[in-house]
């Protein structure tokens, strides 16, 4: 992780505003050193592999001590500041979060153990969850999918992702028939999108003879275990492919923070897989996008033995979270937030835009900030909902 | 499926959507070009003919291969860089768990064609 100091406006920044920058700056210095001291203890330790993980979980508890530290010596109040850099108050952390279970009940406020209580925060209200979110199939599976992009002229044409409606239409009507020549697109790499729908709607009818066959399953289970995360070969694939749709069932625990160093909201995630066991956090990682890996820290919290993976949030994500959840019903996890430092482009942007919708904004009027963000759109949490969802609400004309 | 959507428009390159979508009914003609105020890479390929049901969010994921595929490293997205695609004609970001055919009912140009920026922001840290 890596600490970006925030931009101080020089015209409009209030003296608390640098000093925070300050603050940020001599923390990310003062980091590097101790993750260089870690470093070296780490190497003396031994065996690579858990020197590795060690390194992983003794830097991401420098950064925790530091980011209590660094919380010992601010305080939280104030003015808001969501316009200007993106931040949350934790007044506006609880309105938000008050909105999100208000709109959509499968968020709920949790008190959290009484000894890590945030004083900042009421205390029935420390944290937002969401428990069992499904999660049917890893994302290797979109991936090699999607790959198989064929072209015709100049026009590209990416194949379509199994449990497509218009397939599902047609399937419908010619149960036992071949695959179509439409299908071809798709390719072989789709055979391993095993879902629900497969019983049920015949997009597998030209898989019928790969039917999953039980009596090899404990080895099955086992050479799952052993596959790296990122493992797209062809022949992997074909090796797991008729488990897929038994096994792979995973739930996820999705909660949100206030963090006070940064003043966002933060999501995490905590994994289960099929038997209600915790995902170990290389497990987690097989649900998380390629790209997004290095973006996501995983690190086991000071105060909790279980395995988490952390991914950085952001001021109004909390907003754009439920507005998923609601219609989509996740199935991979995919995380994109706004900068909450940045006043870049899309920034301003966005600040232009709630502002010319709401002339009249004042500072406090979160709620009309958050409104607005959902119906606009502004804001989104990519995760990807799983195909059991596809159906075209609405769009059948 | 994608007859309700009305072909009001009667210039050149509607013909040529009409043909497309002729032959492709299902399908969805996507124009995604880089966003003006970006440091990325334009994609060598820039024509699309999207599944009507393909997430955004997929779809997304295409760009992003494609992205990463042509660029230099110079150019290509940093670490702490996050892809957005933008609708042309009101900048606004498109939600991963969209259709793609959602998207084009709502956003398409009047030419027929559904054109997407792509444009990267430093988002994380």
């Amino acid at each position: 992780m890596t600490y970006r100091s925030t931009q101080p406006h020089s015209s409009t920044a209030p003296n608390f505003h640098i000093c925070v920058a300050l603050l940020h700056d001599v923390n990310s210095y003062q980091q590097e050193e101790l993750r260089a001291i870690v470093a070296v203890v780490a190497w003396r330790m031994g065996n690579h592999n858990a020197d590795m993980e060690r390194l992983t979980i003794a830097k991401h508890r420098v950064g925790d001590a530091f980011r209590s530290t660094v919380n010992a010596f601010t305080t939280t109040g104030g003015e808001s500041k969501f316009l200007e850099n993106g931040t949350l108050t934790p007044e506006e952390f609880v309105a938000a979060g008050d909105q999100l279970t208000f709109k959509f009940p499968t968020w709920r406020w949790e008190e959290g153990d009484a000894g890590l209580r945030a004083s900042y925060l009421p205390k029935e209200r420390q944290y937002l969850i969401t428990r069992n979110v499904p999660c049917k199939d890893r994302v290797r599976a979109l991936d090699s999918a999607l790959d198989q992009i064929k072209s015709e002229d100049d026009w590209l044409l990416p194949p379509e992702v199994s449990g497509s409606a218009s397939n599902d239409l047609k399937d419908v009507d010619d149960l036992a028939g071949p695959s179509e020549g439409k299908a071809d697109p798709v390719g072989p790499g789709l055979n391993l999108n095993f879902d629900a729908d497969d019983d049920f709607l015949g997009d597998g009818a030209a898989k019928a003879s790969n039917l999953p066959d039980f009596s090899d399953l404990d080895k099955q289970l086992q050479q799952e275990d052993g596959y790296p995360a990122a493992a797209t070969a062809p022949s992997v694939i074909v090796a797991e492919a008729p488990d897929a749709n038994i096994l792979k069932t995973r739930t996820y625990d999705l909660s949100i923070t206030y963090d006070k160093y940064y003043r966002t909201p933060r999501l995490w995630l905590f994994g289960y897989n099929e038997n209600g066991d915790p995902l170990t956090p290389e497990e987690v990682y097989e649900d998380v996008l390629s790209d997004y890996k290095s973006k996501t820290d995983l690190h086991w919290p000071l105060a909790s033995v279980r395995k988490t993976a952390r991914v950085e949030a952001c001021d109004i994500s909390t907003g754009s979270s439920c507005e998923v959840c609601q219609k989509a019903r996740y199935c991979r996890h995919l995380l994109q937030y706004l900068a909450h430092n940045g006043n870049r482009h899309g920034r301003s942007a966005l600040v232009t835009a709630i502002r010319k919708s709401y002339p009249r904004t004042k500072n406090d009027d979160w709620h009309r900030i958050l409104d607005f963000a959902i119906q606009h759109d502004l804001i989104d949490l990519d995760i990807i909902p799983g195909r059991e969802d596809r159906t075209l609400k609405g769009s059948k004309g | 499926m994608l007859r309700m959507f009305d072909w009001s428009g009667k210039d050149e390159t509607c013909e040529q959507v009409k043909k497309l979508l002729k032959k492709y009914p299902d399908r969805i003609p996507v124009i995604c070009t880089k966003a003006a105020k970006t440091s990325l890479p334009e994609i060598e390929k820039k024509k699309f003919l999207v599944p009507a049901t393909m997430l955004c969010g997929e779809f997304k994921f295409i760009i992003h291969k494609h992205i990463a595929a042509t660029g230099s490293p110079k150019e290509s997205m940093g670490p702490d860089q996050t892809l957005y695609l933008l609708m042309n004609n009101s900048k606004k970001s498109v939600k991963a768990s969209q259709f793609m055919c959602e998207v084009y009912a709502a956003h398409r140009a009047k030419d027929g064609y559904l054109y997407i920026h792509y444009s990267a922001e430093a988002t994380l840290g």
